[in-house]
């Protein structure tokens, strides 16, 4: 917790709000008191003894439903961002490096992948290869890929020129050291802005997926489901929706909170030594 | 601060003050932790010319910028007066003021590329600034005519509708001189304006500023690092260290008999392009940043005469004479100092020469160039370096000289096999280099080693200069930890820096030290042959022969062989035994360096020797005796 110490009050709590959601989307499952796809009774009931949020759509509680469904959601988002992420670096550092055709092509094809809309490319990868994990997660890192694999290639070209890359090269030193020693520390500031909003946007697409019925399919239990299921029954029963809101709005304001910490933290030990 | 002893001293000084008096600046940061400027007074009459020199980080562009009641972001001028024609500048309201500056009182900024909109118009810019200022002019555009002729520009209609980025350095910084010109201020302050020029065109600006004064009668207050441009353009001198005004007079005064420590050592360490000269001589220490200044004299941590009350008190104004004056304790000590100077006389270089050594590097008729899209790779149109040969004896420094645009670079690329020439062929002792860098051996290219132009960009931000250093170690021998770390230490005591530095960042270190580790650097893979390329240009001249002494060490020492790339005569008369002068990609003259400062052979190494604007030899510390 040492680093913590360090780190601004914002950041902190940023840190302590995804922490307590991922804690809930890891753990939740071995708290969910009741059988999430269990039918207890009627629709959209009020909460009542044992059912504190009440049931959903179909007659399910929805506190059990919520603990569960945070789980796909997350792993989705967070391993599919991951994935297009770290593969954009590559790729980003290996062209700017390449130069030349190499260059080119790679850049030319990232802008075709970017000409879809996200949510459409997704779209088609999820109907043509059916909902399952690991689809998801492959459709989320092409949105991803393209992306930053712009962003990185864009911020390294100052670096590629600069006068310590040259001499790099004239000492002989390898691809792998020149992209990843000489060249990304420079890519990694914007990289972490870039960060900060794509991994909320990422959980955002999948729920949106998942809300438009081509994520994880039901009975299994998700967040984005879950709001895409009850949102007619918001004057009945609000509960069974404001959960999953409430805890997907707390993601996204925690890991940008997070996320702009780490940039100034990084900033400050870059300003001139004039203290 | 011992403002209240000298008071008396600097009012006598300004006591014929009639244009412009500049009175007890002061300069600090917004939360005043530290103090930029402090204590400067001085006055100027019209028609007068006032240079202020010194290092960078002296003050000297913050002084310049606070005559125009301009503090940069994050300072404010905190007190003193600037009064413009009995008008003090620093208690006008913002849009009176605003009207003041580039009416009255004009400043020319030092690089024009930034200076200057790409997006508008010469004539428009031009026009601008008459609207604004005298919009009551009958015909602005005789006017504006009248000022590109007086810059020794076209002032036809063509050239009027140019934009800035379709002119070449010289032209632009002539345009913000212009700019600087039209509405007939009193005063122009200019900020190094022939920085970064070649030497033809700077000696070429100078005489177009000269005339300019001369016929305008304005005011001129001419920053600059470079003595030699400033010797040849002002009458009167400031002289500033640490943020202070140290020591001031009559341009020639100062110059043939300095008399503070500081502007003696400044003055030994200009080099110069002369037949005879002395080496330069370097100050030791490096300059002091404004939130370190000790609390004394600012230049007492590095001066040989310091005395104890140096570091406690800062030394008054002394009035030498009507216009002189000097702030330092002990004068009389420093006067009496001889420096020892080593003369760069035939003797000593060719006491090099004498030892006939092996051939180390023979370039044979290398032609090299860059490829447009879309033209052949062998089409020789494109050739900034047009069969160039020469060679380089083991042990030698041979320079290569020449402006910008005379494919010296690209040359000193095409050794370190970063540029592929389109014909020729490099020998290294016994081996033919491959072209590219990538097809040598990693002997060879331990074998060779670059140390390039901007110290800046040569040392990644991101890597401590421990692991900066440690690199070639690790990738050219096989050391055991204890063996790399006393490497790594040898080589910070070889280029005279601190163990501590190692933790450190370059960011956190001057220009100076900078090139100092980019130099370790190419040492630790133990070359044979240096390839430097402009390493002392963007240096201050103190710190400049630092490294110039520096390499000298080195290559007398390890018996490494040099070639230095440079532009500057000056600076190349004190290390190279050989000189060769490129222009437009040819060798026009290649000789050994006396014979080339003694008897120039070509016309244009003749023009480029005449344009540099050099110290005479009545000024300090002279030439050395035949």
């Amino acid at each position: 917790m040492k680093f913590l110490s360090k780190t601004s009050l914002s950041t902190r709590v940023g840190i302590t709000m995804v922490l307590f959601i991922f804690c809930i989307s890891i753990f939740g499952s071995f708290l969910a008191p009741n059988d999430p796809n269990e039918f207890i009774g009627e629709a959209f009931a009020l909460p009542f003894k044992g059912f504190p949020l009440g049931l959903d759509s179909y007659g399910r509680d929805s506190l059990s439903r919520f603990l569960v469904g945070g789980r796909y959601a997350l792993m989705i988002s967070i391993v599919g961002y991951l994935f297009g992420a770290m593969a954009g670096l590559f790729l980003g550092l290996f062209s700017v490096y390449s130069r030349g055709k190499t260059d080119s092509a790679l850049a030319w094809f990232s802008e075709v992948l970017i000409g879809f809309p996200s949510l459409v490319l997704m779209l088609l990868l999820v109907a043509a290869l059916g909902p399952s994990f690991w689809v998801l997660v492959l459709a989320l890192s092409m949105v991803n890929l393209p992306r930053v694999f712009r962003l990185v290639r864009s911020a390294a070209q100052a670096a590629r020129e600069s006068s310590y890359v040259e001499i790099a090269e004239s000492r002989g030193e390898g691809k792998l050291f020149i992209m990843f020693r000489e060249i990304s520390p420079s890519v990694m500031p914007p990289f972490l802005v870039d960060a900060g909003v794509r991994i909320p946007a990422s959980i955002l697409l999948v729920a949106s997926l998942s809300f438009l019925g081509l994520g994880i399919q039901p009975p299994a239990s998700d967040w984005g489901l879950i709001i895409s299921e009850n949102r007619m029954a918001l004057t009945i029963n609000p509960l069974s929706v404001t959960l999953p809101i409430l805890s997907l709005a707390i993601l996204m304001i925690g890991i940008n909170l997070a996320l702009d910490g780490l940039q100034e933290k990084r900033k400050d030990s870059f300003k001139l030594g004039i203290e | 601060m011992a403002q209240s002893e000298n008071f008396p001293a600097s009012e006598k000084i300004l006591k014929h003050s009639n244009l412009l008096r500049v009175e007890k600046i002061q300069v600090r940061d917004n939360d005043s932790r530290f103090t930029i400027i402090d204590d400067i007074s001085f006055d100027l009459q019209s028609g007068q010319t006032f240079g202020i020199v010194g290092e960078s980080g002296s003050g000297k562009t913050t002084l310049a910028m606070a005559l125009l009641g301009f503090s940069r972001e994050g300072t404010k001028i905190t007190s003193g007066s600037v009064h413009l024609e009995g008008e003090n500048l620093l208690s006008l309201p913002t849009n009176v003021l605003r009207n003041r500056r580039g009416n009255k009182i004009t400043y020319v900024p030092q690089d024009p590329s930034t200076g200057l909109n790409p997006n508008v118009r010469i004539n428009e810019s031009l026009r601008e600034m008459l609207d604004i200022h005298l919009p009551e002019v009958s015909n602005p555009k005789d006017r504006i005519a009248e000022v590109l002729e007086m810059t020794q520009l076209p002032s036809n209609l063509e050239f009027q509708r140019k934009y800035p980025f379709q002119l070449s350095g010289g032209q632009q910084q002539r345009i913000a001189i212009a700019l600087a010109l039209i509405c007939k201020p009193k005063i122009i302050v200019m900020d190094e304006p022939t920085t970064g020029l070649d030497v033809t065109t700077q000696s070429k600006l100078i005489l177009v500023i000269q005339k300019l004064i001369k016929e305008t009668n304005t005011a001129l207050v001419y920053v600059s690092h470079d003595l030699g441009v400033v010797r040849s353009i002002v009458d009167q001198v400031a002289v500033m260290y640490g943020g202070r005004i140290i020591e001031q007079g009559n341009v020639s005064d100062i110059f043939s008999k300095p008399t503070h420590p500081y502007t003696r050592g400044l003055l030994e360490a200009v080099p110069r392009a002369t037949a005879r000269a002395f080496r330069p001589k370097a100050i030791p220490g490096a300059a002091v940043e404004p939130w370190d200044l000790p609390p004394g004299c600012p230049f007492a941590p590095r001066c040989s005469f310091k005395s104890l009350e140096c570091d406690s008190k800062m030394p008054p104004v002394q009035l030498l004479s009507d216009n002189r004056m000097v702030r330092c304790f002990n004068l009389t000590e420093a006067s009496k100092y001889k420096p020892d100077l080593i003369a760069l006389d035939r003797k000593l270089l060719e006491a090099n020469d004498s030892v006939s050594r092996s051939i180390k590097l023979e370039v044979v008729e290398i032609s090299a160039g860059y490829n447009t899209f879309r033209e052949k790779k062998d089409s020789s149109q494109n050739d900034v370096v047009n069969a160039v040969s020469f060679n380089v004896s083991s042990g030698d420094c041979v320079s290569i000289v020449g402006e910008s645009g005379s494919g010296k670079t690209t040359m000193l690329r095409c050794i370190a096999g970063l540029h592929q020439p389109r014909k020729g062929s490099i020998r290294f002792g016994n081996e033919i280099l491959e072209n590219k860098s990538k097809s040598r051996t990693l002997e060879m290219r331990r074998r060779i080693q670059m140390v390039p132009q901007n110290p800046d960009s040569s040392l990644n931000p991101h890597t401590s200069i421990g692991d900066i250093i440690k690199r070639p170690i690790d990738l050219y021998f096989k050391l055991s930890p204890q063996q790399s770390e006393a490497k790594i230490e040898e080589l910070l005591d070889r280029v005279h820096l601190k163990s501590n530095f190692l933790t450190r960042y370059s960011r956190e270190l001057s220009g100076g030290e900078k090139q100092r580790v980019a130099i370790a650097r190419a040492l630790a893979a133990d070359p044979e042959l240096l390839l430097c390329d402009e390493v002392v240009s963007s240096l201050d001249v103190a710190v400049q022969a630092g490294i110039l002494e520096l390499l000298q060490e080195l290559r007398i020492k390890t018996g490494m062989t040099i070639v230095f790339v440079s532009h500057d005569l000056g600076v190349v008369r004190s290390i190279a035994s050989k000189v060769v002068v490129m222009k437009d990609g040819v060798v026009v003259e290649s000789d050994l360096t006396h014979r080339i400062f003694e008897s120039p052979q070509n016309p244009y190494t003749l023009e480029l020797l005449s344009a540099i604007p050099n110290l005479g030899k009545s000024d300090y510390p002279g030439e050395p005796q035949k």
